[in-house]
């Protein structure tokens, strides 16, 4: 059957707005994914777990318990590698790994087979942790997250490392916001709310659609602000056309990814992240694995039902995968 | 543009308050939000100056309250085993002999930190944010 080696997950930082504001419980969370169909969940341990990072057991208990009750499966134990949480230096080698064991011992304990680290982590650091991971049967993926590509030195000594050691421990979790093209509805809400004129932003969009690059464009703004000026910089930095070639190396190393929107239309588009190209192309390269929908509008419109956002996304990826 | 969208929930509209020890009045607090969507360590918060009626509060005179513990501001940057939890509202406490009169009053909290897992190319991003509310303080 077409896509059936896809599965579709959810990452509770989807709910961050409801979250943040006490609108939706933790349990709230977690009926409303299985509620709107999704079967798998990612945890983000640093927003939603009390006493992160040494969670308690009768949390983590709890939390187990709200999956079981509302028949989704823990999936992944979403980590980060804070290198900059001291303000005097960056963590050590020896800091870094213990905290990546204290992850994978929590995921291992509690049943989820994913834990998602950081590329500072470092591909000589993350080798070392393979026999950790292996022991706790854990895959333990980097995220791949924009304004990272392949392409960037870092990621190509992970490819290398992967080619290597083969994947059944380690690997990559693509975040598709490395594919997004354009700045989405809630960009733009948000850049009016910080000062960008109409009249600017359409010279700006005018510009970038003939292909010149930021200084140009600017120069072609009447008397830009600071705000104006700081905007188009983002504008010109921050999306680039997708490179779906990108992909195979991807799913070749990949056992879960993070499907980023920032806003789907009430057509069932996504016009910056091309779902209508990557989904196809990352079922026919053969993925097996869950896909998070990844909701992060919230960041820049708070006021965008961030729910009705995810009924609407995995709408959009049933449609494309051609799944029930 | 990461990151904004928080900013304007740091200053709760719970527990602003004058202060009393032995009966007498010392000061007063507000109740703020640490601004993102996650949590992080307090040696992250790179500036948290607070001011009111359009007057600084002077650092030495403002606590920031967490996790059971008071630290002045100074402390701040060493504070990496400190764990702000998102959901957990830290107390701003100030120093003031007879406290704030009653009525409004105009509350300013000037925000950042550092975001520490974000060095992609080398320099963290350092989110930064302004909230100003209006609250009444309590006859």
């Amino acid at each position: 059957m077409k896509g059936s080696k896809i599965q579709l997950g959810v990452s509770l930082y989807s709910f961050t707005i409801d979250y943040f504001l006490e609108k939706y419980s933790i349990e709230a969370c977690v009926a409303k994914a299985a509620e709107l169909g999704f079967t798998g969940v990612e945890i983000v341990a640093a927003m939603m777990v009390p006493d992160y990072p040494w969670p308690t057991d009768a949390w983590m208990t709890y939390f187990r318990g709200l999956l079981d009750k509302y028949g989704l499966a823990p999936v992944t134990y979403s980590a980060y590698i804070d290198m900059g949480q001291r303000t005097d230096r960056d963590m050590t080698e020896a800091e870094i790994v213990q905290s990546t064991v204290n992850d994978l011992d929590i995921a291992s304990r509690y049943g989820f087979p994913v834990v998602r680290t950081q590329h500072a982590i470092s591909p000589e650091i993350l080798e070392k942790m393979v026999p950790y991971a292996a022991k706790r049967d854990v895959w333990l993926g980097v995220e791949l997250h924009a304004p990272h590509t392949i392409h960037v030195p870092v990621w190509q000594k992970y490819f290398a490392l992967f080619d290597r050691l083969g994947s059944d421990h380690i690997g990559i979790i693509p975040d598709f916001g490395v594919f997004q093209e354009h700045p989405h509805k809630p960009w733009f809400t948000q850049a009016a709310e910080l000062g960008m004129r109409a009249q600017t932003l359409e010279v700006l969009l005018a510009a970038r659609k003939e292909g010149l690059g930021e200084e140009a464009a600017v120069a072609r703004t009447k008397a830009p602000t600071d705000a104006e000026r700081r905007i188009a910089h983002e504008l010109f930095k921050d999306f680039k056309p997708a490179r779906l070639e990108d992909l195979a190396p991807m799913v070749k190393h990949s056992k879960y990814m993070h499907g980023k929107f920032y806003y789907v239309d009430e057509n069932l588009k996504e016009n910056c992240v091309p779902y209508d190209r990557i989904l196809p192309a990352i079922r026919d390269l053969g993925f097996e694995g869950f896909i998070a929908s990844e909701y992060e509008g919230h960041q820049f419109d708070e006021s965008i039902d961030g729910t009705e956002q995810l009924t609407r996304h995995i709408a959009m990826e049933k449609r494309i995968l051609g799944l029930a | 543009m990461h990151f904004q969208a928080y900013f304007k929930h740091t200053i709760t509209d719970e527990g602003f308050r004058n202060v009393a020890v032995n009966g007498r009045t010392t000061g007063y607090e507000i109740r703020i939000r640490f601004p993102s969507y996650r949590g992080s360590q307090l040696s992250c918060v790179t500036r948290l100056d607070l001011s009111v009626d359009g007057a600084p509060v002077d650092p030495n005179d403002l606590l920031l309250c967490l996790n059971g513990k008071e630290f002045l501001m100074s402390r701040i940057p060493e504070l990496y085993s400190e764990y702000w939890f998102v959901l957990d509202r830290a107390t701003l406490r100030v120093a003031k002999e007879g406290g704030l009169a009653p009525g409004n009053h105009e509350l300013r909290v000037d925000f950042a930190y550092r975001v520490p897992y974000t060095g992609y190319s080398g320099d963290y991003v350092v989110a930064e944010g302004r909230h100003v509310r209006t609250l009444a303080m309590a006859r």
